[in-house]
């Protein structure tokens, strides 16, 4: 077997104290569509914080294709390859939605800011190239018409398919999704749900992070579950769903999704 | 495209033509001298657009820019024998370096502790303009400075073209970088930091990038200002143009181009305009303000753009159904 695309080793984070996420281990395949799933507080989020580098872990070890992310900013890491969203949708408002896209791919586009102030050569071709795809993925989300739209004037669901959108731009090896459809009506989470696995099929990497359990059950091909900080099951969403502690620590105690 | 943006091109170069050619047209000397000021104020405020409007840091440090650059060119014409030229450039290369010092340091701060910073900076530039007397000369300040009369002209004449010499390809290049992808990008970092950086986004380069061309600019700017005045002395430090400076921000609307360099303009007008009546001007001039920003809260810039969003609203069905998303 290859390389893990994403190792995360021994990761631990606690708040005064109180331990948010507890030695936690995992890797992930590429190509697959991982799921992080656990009740409120389980330590879902903070572990996205940890692995892109928006926390500083307290102890623990991140890497990506075999290079170590551990102690890196934000957007290094971003740049490195690794995208994320977040669970609270950001877009940035006052910007076109296509300008949303692009400012999401240019750092690694291979042009620096001399380029983009005198617009050279090499920043028409990075930033044609950039539009194209930013047309490719707004297709893709069913928001091409709305392209030169502010940003601010969509609807929650559609901020969240941008930030999507985003998160794809720079072709990253490696998307993490902070609960992309938590606050989303149904039909729409259909929608999304569609557009992950089409991305999927086409040899895009996820790791989702989800409150609704049906649906991640449904797209991803492992299921790891966190319990107050700590892993408690890894495994394909059949044995997931065997699992006693899950049953009892999740499932059982949460038999329906809790927030959303 | 709205008609203001097929407007835009025809209109600046109207305006620019009305301006180049304001000496022979304007009313009177005084009319001159106002457009003086019009045209330095409204570098100094979309120098402070580009670190307010688009970084999102509320810097008081350009009023002490200002300063420092009004204080190096006096110092370089009177006490180094430099020209003008040289002292003005000298000007603004001691504020890009103050500045790249200052804000490599106030740029870790989050934007509150920043705001208290760069205070403390100007306050500390004051106190130098006072108590430095060896160099600054305390509070008599440093008298006979000039700009020089290349033309002839009627009095402010030739200093306006000075003025404007600067002030035209100053605003240039700050619209070349508001346009840019690096204005886009410090809108982005003022808008969403968390979401920039996660886009890749280093936003403190990008900040200290426009900390230290806003200082360049400002200090030139000051500089010009009080070679035009003749003397420069500790009242270049008064809050009073950090005030204007930042109503031409907030009118324009933060993170406009254009509106800026409108209400740059105007507002450079308006106290003139006002002084009919001396006992009521400063009424007023807050009662605008007030209803200003009542009624147009990101300035007028703001407000058009606003419109323009309702448009993509209506235009949108999805975001009309009221259980659209929950």
């Amino acid at each position: 077997m290859s390389a893990p695309l994403l190792k995360a080793d021994g990761l631990c984070k606690s708040y005064a104290g109180v331990h948010a996420v507890a030695e936690v281990s995992f890797s992930l395949v590429e190509g697959t569509i991982t799921a992080m799933i656990g009740p409120n507080g389980s330590g879902k989020s903070t572990t996205v914080d940890l692995v892109t580098g928006f926390q500083a872990a307290d102890a623990g070890m991140v890497s990506l294709d075999g290079r170590a992310l551990t102690g890196l900013a934000p957007e290094q890491i971003a740049r490195s390859g690794l995208m994320r969203t977040f669970q609270q949708v950001r877009v940035y408002d006052t910007l076109a939605i296509e300008e949303n896209l692009l400012t999401a791919a240019q750092e690694t586009d291979g042009t620096g800011w001399l380029d983009a102030l005198l617009r050279s050569r090499r920043f028409r071709a990075a930033d044609s190239a950039a539009r194209a795809r930013a047309a490719e993925l707004l297709d893709l989300v069913g928001l091409a018409r709305m392209a030169q739209a502010p940003a601010g004037v969509l609807s929650y669901g559609q901020k969240k398919l941008v930030a999507l959108a985003g998160a794809l731009m720079p072709r990253p090896r490696l998307v993490i999704l902070d609960e992309p459809v938590a606050g989303v009506n149904p039909t729409r989470v259909l929608e999304v749900e569609a557009i992950i696995r089409r991305l999927h099929q086409a040899g895009q990497s996820f790791l989702i992070i989800e409150h609704n359990v049906d649906f991640v059950m449904r797209l991803s091909q492992r299921v790891i579950v966190l319990d107050q900080g700590r892993k408690i099951a890894d495994g394909t969403p059949e044995e997931v769903r065997a699992n006693e502690a899950v049953l009892e620590a999740y499932l059982g105690t949460e038999a329906e999704p809790a927030d959303a | 495209m709205g008609a203001l943006d097929r407007l835009t091109g025809p209109l600046v170069a109207a305006g620019i033509a009305a301006a180049i050619a304001l000496p022979f047209w304007a009313p009177s000397p005084y009319a001159v001298y106002v457009a003086i000021n019009a045209a330095l104020f409204t570098v100094a405020a979309m120098s402070l657009n580009l670190v307010y409007g688009f970084a999102g840091l509320l810097s008081f440090a350009q009023l002490g820019f200002w300063g420092i650059g009004a204080y190096v060119a006096a110092i370089g014409v009177k006490d180094l024998g430099l020209p003008i030229i040289p002292a003005f450039l000298l000007a603004g290369a001691v504020c890009a370096v103050v500045a790249a010092g200052v804000g490599h340091a106030a740029l870790r701060l989050n934007r509150h502790s920043f705001v208290v910073v760069s205070i403390a900076f100007t306050l500390l530039v004051l106190t130098l303009a006072r108590d430095w007397t060896e160099v600054t000369r305390g509070a008599l300040g440093i008298p006979g400075l000039g700009l020089p009369r290349p033309f002839g002209l009627t009095p402010p004449g030739d200093s306006y073209y000075v003025a404007l010499a600067f002030s035209l390809p100053a605003l240039g290049l700050l619209l070349v970088i508001a346009r840019s992808r690096v204005g886009r990008t410090l809108l982005a970092i003022r808008q969403d930091e968390s979401l920039a950086r996660s886009h890749g986004i280093a936003p403190r380069a990008y900040r200290l990038f426009a900390f230290v061309v806003a200082a360049a600019l400002t200090g030139i700017a000051g500089a010009i200002f009080v070679f035009h005045l003749t003397i420069v002395d500790p009242l270049i430090l008064d809050i009073y143009y950090m005030q204007t400076f930042l109503i031409m921000v907030i009118l324009g609307g933060m993170g406009s181009f254009w509106g800026v360099v409108v209400a740059g303009i105007l507002m450079s007008i308006l106290p003139e305009a006002l002084r009919f009546s001396n006992d009521l001007r400063m009424i007023l001039y807050g009662l605008l303000l007030i209803l200003a920003v009542t009624f147009m809260p990101y300035g007028f810039a703001g407000w058009l753009k606003a419109r323009r969003g309702e448009v993509w609203r209506r235009a949108t069905p999805a975001t009309r159904l009221p259980a659209g998303d929950a």
